[in-house]
């Protein structure tokens, strides 16, 4: 996904528009149209063959071929095979099935039953999630600011997680700057395409003897040159616009003449209101403390509803500047790294780790982009905003990340706190986002039976199941 | 009053305890994996739920029999119908059709697991056996093979590897649609129109013997079974009925008189 006019779109390397060159579409008015590199970022020639001469007798007229491309399109996301399988397994099937052997209302119900089981099955607790989430950019709900909307899921957060706190107190990394890119290269030099296709073209009898295992010499795995290059594109080496500083953006912001100005006049406000109250008399020695130490908190009121708004502000452009960059790392990886689009994380031994499962690759990608801008937030000087490149404060770090804050045992372990650590704050907040809309699905999905036998009494007349009483009319007649 | 922006430095000798803690379980396996979607893990826990609230609020033991018949079915097969059939058709069906597609195909995993394991995730999660690789993950490859032997200078080899691998995928497409074909039939047909006979042999069975047990002298055995005369059924048919709403099947006696219609009531613009 390119976004015009964007600030990545002038990158002198052009990775994404290579001419390919082998083929070329002419349109209806005879003009030769090149053809870039495709959604998958790989550049290689396109067939000359007919569809006919690669598919054989099996395809006729494109039809194997298009039933491939609906399917693919439907497995890419499983949601949508389900939908399409209740769709047309449960509602419509079995409602004609229904209205054709047991009459009208037995085939209402069944509507009923099946079209709101597809909503609140499938859809419902995506829709509320995304709704908590939008509640979540609210300041009272969210006093820290996380952005919620670039999410990571817990499984990968908790690997995340786990390896950052592994390198903090390993002692390998001397400095922040480090701690980012040991923990890129340890996660990055761990993935592991799903598939079992370079190690099988050795063992098919077609290919056999004719060496195809050496065009993937890394076994499905990213090799050390492809993964440096990658860890690379993660720290800023390549793009001058990614990886993009919030931290730093926001302690400069909080020294801008606007944000200062907005500060003064606050504090002056205090202080007025207070001579205001006073009469306009000198204040004494208590009054003056006083009027101190409610200046103080003021500032601390607003300094932290300042950085609040300066972070969202900048967590909404990086969101913007980072769909393109997954997109352009993605295309490195696939026609360099030689990945495919799902993968394992390995873990120390070479195993998948079992606690991940499969990722898809672009997700991957997308889940370090976001993980990067918490740990980022971590590593950070709190009050320059710059991840130093000499220094390395473990404790600092890791109260950062993964403190908690002091208090009973709902303030440790529910509620979200401004002074928790990064991680077990997103952890309590997804409580809200994740665990509520899923309760409340499964109390409205459950309550959709009371509501459909409602219906029926309502138009019947009576509480019974329509269903047996069809079949029993029916027998009823055919009795004689 | 005090809101602290930047988090502050642990005091003075107490000895700071920031180890990582991970999520708790519920959490990871209920997380949502993009956001305004569901993940089948959520699907499977409120389709779960909802099931129970259907046996829990049938109205008689007839539709219970049947929720209990359709719905964890019905579970099984819109969750596992698919990837079972797919694996099955990879393992045995591909050998025969395309040779060498199987071995492109399927990643074979876990091969160390004991039995039971084998059996629970044959069950349930095929994908930890036999992971299939995805069109779009055999496109790439393709892809990155072609490059390779390219750059290799080997052309004429191109054009049986694009067969293999374009074979492969258009049976990739093949059986996810088979297998979704599969699942409907299964879904939407099979499994109600086993509901449908297996109630009407219920009934058939209840009312079978109604009809011979005298219940108390109240009714009337039935003199002719054959004749085309309204049998009223007795009270105990069904059993979980609630007579507050008015059970059509409870009908008066045959010798008690019936109560008069009510009068015709007139809509209000009348």
């Amino acid at each position: 996904m390119l976004i015009p006019h964007h600030p990545l779109n002038t990158d002198p390397t052009r990775e994404h528009r290579q001419y390919t060159g082998t083929r070329q579409i002419t349109t209806g008015n005879t003009t030769a149209v090149p053809r870039f590199a495709n959604s998958a970022g790989i550049t290689a020639p396109v067939s000359t063959m007919s569809t006919r001469a690669r598919f054989g007798a099996l395809d006729a007229g494109g039809l194997v071929a298009s039933i491939g491309r609906g399917m693919s399109y439907l497995e890419a996301d499983p949601i949508k095979a389900l939908v399409v399988s209740d769709l047309g397994g449960m509602v419509v099937p079995r409602t004609g099935i229904e209205w054709h052997k047991r009459g009208i209302t037995p085939a209402r119900e069944t509507f009923f039953r099946e079209i709101t089981g597809t909503v609140t099955n499938t859809f419902l607790a995506g829709w509320l999630g995304l709704a908590a989430v939008w509640a979540f950019a609210i300041k009272r709900a969210n006093p820290k600011g996380v952005d919620f909307q670039s999410w990571v899921d817990s499984k990968t957060l908790n690997t995340f997680g786990k390896i950052t706190d592994n390198i903090l107190t390993s002692g390998k990394a001397k400095s922040a700057q480090e701690v980012r890119e040991k923990f890129l290269e340890t996660v990055l030099g761990r993935l592991k395409s799903t598939d079992a296709v370079p190690e099988a073209l050795e063992s098919i009898e077609q290919f056999k003897g004719r060496g195809y295992g050496a065009f993937f010499p890394n076994k499905g795995k990213l090799g050390s040159d492809a993964t440096r290059g990658l860890v690379d594109r993660f720290m800023g080496k390549h793009y001058a616009e990614y990886p993009y500083n919030i931290e730093e953006a926001i302690a400069k912001g909080l020294k801008s003449k606007v944000y200062q100005d907005e500060m003064c006049e606050a504090l002056a406000a205090v202080r007025h209101q207070t001579l205001e109250a006073n009469g306009f008399k000198p204040l004494s020695g208590l009054q003056q403390k006083l009027l101190r130490r409610l200046e103080t908190s003021e500032t601390g009121r607003i300094l932290a509803d300042q950085t609040r708004r300066l972070r969202m502000m900048e967590t909404q452009k990086v969101r913007e500047l980072e769909a393109t960059f997954i997109e352009r790392v993605y295309n490195f990886a696939v026609k360099h790294g030689k990945l495919s689009d799902e993968l394992f994380l390995l873990d120390e031994a070479g195993k998948p780790m079992e606690s991940l499962g499969i990722k898809g690759t672009k997700d991957m990608f997308r889940s370090l982009g976001a993980y990067l801008k918490i740990l980022d937030r971590g590593l950070a000087n709190p009050e320059t905003g710059v991840i130093a490149k000499d220094a390395l404060w473990v404790d600092g770090i890791r109260q950062r990340l993964f403190g908690t804050v002091k208090g009973n045992w709902i303030q440790r372990n529910l509620m979200p706190n401004v002074q928790d650590g990064l991680l077990p704050y997103i952890f309590k907040s997804k409580y809200f986002i994740v665990l509520a809309p899923l309760l409340a699905t499964i109390a409205v999905g459950s309550a959709m039976v009371y509501v459909n036998n409602a219906i029926t009494r309502n138009k019947t007349g009576g509480n019974y199941f329509p269903g047996a009483k069809a079949l029993m009319d029916q027998e009823r007649g055919g009795r004689a | 009053m005090t809101i602290s922006v930047m988090p502050q430095k642990p005091g003075l000798g107490v000895k700071p305890k920031f180890g990582f803690v991970p999520a708790p379980a519920l959490l990871t396996a209920m997380d949502f994996a993009t956001l305004g979607a569901s993940t089948v893990a959520q699907n499977k826990l409120i389709y779960g739920m909802v099931i129970g609230s259907r046996v829990v609020a049938a109205r008689e033991n007839t539709e219970r029999w049947e929720n209990l018949r359709r719905d964890p079915l019905g579970w099984y097969s819109w969750f596992m119908g698919s990837p079972l059939l797919q694996v099955g058709l990879a393992l045995f069906g591909l050998p025969l059709v395309a040779k060498g597609s199987k071995e492109l195909m399927v990643n074979h995993l876990n091969k160390d697991a004991n039995f039971i394991q084998k059996l629970g995730w044959t069950l349930f999660n095929p994908s930890k056996l036999w992971l299939l690789a995805s069109d779009k993950q055999l496109e790439q490859r393709k892809t990155q093979l072609v490059d390779g032997l390219l750059k290799a200078g080997r052309q004429k080899e191109i054009e049986a590897v694009e067969k293999l691998f374009s074979k492969t995928i258009v049976m990739r497409g093949l059986m996810s649609f088979i297998g979704l074909a599969f699942t409907i039939a299964l879904l939407g047909v099979f499994i109600n129109l086993l509901n449908i006979a297996m109630t009407k042999a219920s009934l058939r069975k209840t009312s079978a013997k109604s009809e011979f047990q005298p219940t108390g002298g109240r009714f009337a055995a039935n003199p002719q079974p054959g004749l085309r005369t309204p049998v009223a059924p007795p009270q105990n048919v069904f059993a979980g009925n609630t007579p507050r709403y008015g059970n059509p099947f409870i009908q008066p006696p045959m010798d008690m008189p019936q109560q008069a219609p009510r009068m015709a009531t007139y809509p209000r613009y009348y």
